[in-house]
């Protein structure tokens, strides 16, 4: 469905999924053709930032509950182990968390994603086009999976065709042979969409892949050259 | 600046994330206090499991904390700050769990469609409440509905058409409409 028909068209053709995508519920390939769409379409992108302010107002509303018994114990335990590292200041990597931040705030992207992705892949805004492929099983196509540029490279896997289920294994396989396995995921009824950190350059992954508890492959991607 | 002055109840939320910022540990355990109920009461909205929800929860608190140091008071208020975290960090997670569309178990979901319970002083005292509240209650009922789903319960716009019985594109549509027009009663005053 369209929206407003005095927009352009190709910012009709994503006006009605901006809401989503400001208020962090678009996934998989809609959520890449809207995001590639705002990369030229500085309109549709400042309509996606006052959206999710108006968004984020809501949460003010936002229902409280009591955590469970423990909560806090847990958390400051946790705190003394994870926090630790990130202390010593360093400014150039504050100084792109601060545009994470906005972005988070703004947009709804994953934190640890952009955080890392900016801070250890300069090269990857130089070239921030990602690339993708299909991912398929026996000819059928049941996902899209896409890679982003630089090293380490991100990728991101959606599977919405119904027949892969259980409990399955996202492996990466290299141009060198080798193989990683960047994630273990559920696949309740077939459906499925992550991210996930590639510690491999992204001109590096030629395939990636789902195996199943029992090893096999059950769905691949052949990525470009 | 010396931060390791009392922490108090009292102190503003900005105040207190300087405080974080440094890694002063009594400022960090009434940021905890002060925010856990808010911040697990959304992730459980969205995704619904006390036990997921913790972990949702804590994962949010670790990277508040994590990047107290770059919060910017001029993009958002730190209750927005942390929530949007919460919320994004609770919706990537149910993309991997969730197989069939659940509505939110929740009073305050019942109450906010119908807008016929006036949340209590301390709640409408917060930053915020009262416009939003405001804001919500001018929509449309199918609207107000869409939205509500989607922004604090973190529903895809495929599954408020299937709690709705609705087409997609309908969905999409309530929820496209009503958050422009919410926007248009929030913005001016959230901007000044």
């Amino acid at each position: 469905m369209n929206g407003d028909a005095r927009l352009p068209m190709a910012c009709q053709r994503v006006d009605e999924d901006l809401a989503s995508l400001a208020l962090g519920t678009l996934a998989g390939r809609e959520r890449a053709r809207v995001l590639e769409h705002l990369k030229g379409c500085v309109r549709c992108a400042a309509e996606v930032e006052s959206l999710s302010r108006a968004g984020d107002a809501l949460l003010a509303l936002a229902p409280e509950s009591e955590p469970p018994v423990g909560f806090e114990l847990r958390l400051m335990e946790r705190l003394r182990e994870e926090t630790r590292p990130s202390i010593e200041p360093r400014s150039r990597r504050r100084a792109v968390l601060a545009v994470a931040a906005v972005l988070i705030a703004t947009l709804g992207f994953g934190a640890e994603a952009l955080v890392h992705a900016a801070t250890t892949s300069p090269s990857s805004s130089a070239n921030p086009r990602p690339l993708s492929a299909r991912l398929t099983a026996n000819g059928k196509v049941l996902g899209e999976v896409f890679l982003t540029n630089g090293s380490p490279s991100w990728l991101s896997m959606t599977v919405d065709e119904g027949s892969v289920g259980g409990r399955v294994r996202c492996q990466v396989v290299l141009t060198s042979g080798g193989v990683k396995t960047v994630g273990t995921y559920l696949l309740t009824t077939g459906y499925g969409a992550w991210s996930m950190r590639v510690d491999a350059p992204a001109n590096q992954v030629r395939v990636a892949r789902l195996v199943n508890s029992h090893g096999v492959v059950v769905a691949r991607a052949t990525l470009p050259a | 600046m010396d931060y390791h002055g009392a922490w108090s109840e009292e102190v503003s939320d900005e105040a207190l994330m300087a405080g974080v910022a440094v890694g002063d540990e009594r400022a960090v355990l009434v940021f905890v206090r002060r925010y856990q109920r808010r911040l697990f009461g959304l992730a459980l909205g969205i995704v619904g499991d006390p036990g997921h929800a913790e972990d949702i929860a804590q994962e949010a608190f670790i990277r508040i904390l994590r990047h107290a140091s770059v919060y910017d008071a001029r993009r958002a208020s730190v209750s927005t700050w942390c929530l949007t975290i919460t919320r994004n960090l609770a919706i990537d997670a149910l993309r991997l769990r969730r197989a069939v569309p659940t509505a939110p178990d929740d009073p305050l979901f019942a109450n906010l469609c119908a807008m016929r319970a006036a949340p209590d002083d301390a709640v409408l005292a917060r930053d915020g409440v009262a416009v939003a509240l405001s804001a919500l209650a001018e929509l449309p009922d199918e609207q107000r509905r869409a939205v509500t789903l989607s922004a604090l319960y973190g529903r895809t716009a495929a599954e408020v058409a299937a709690l709705e019985s609705i087409p997609l594109g309908t969905a999409k549509s309530r929820i496209r409409l009503g958050l422009s027009k919410l926007r248009q009663s929030v913005l001016p005053i959230e901007a000044t």
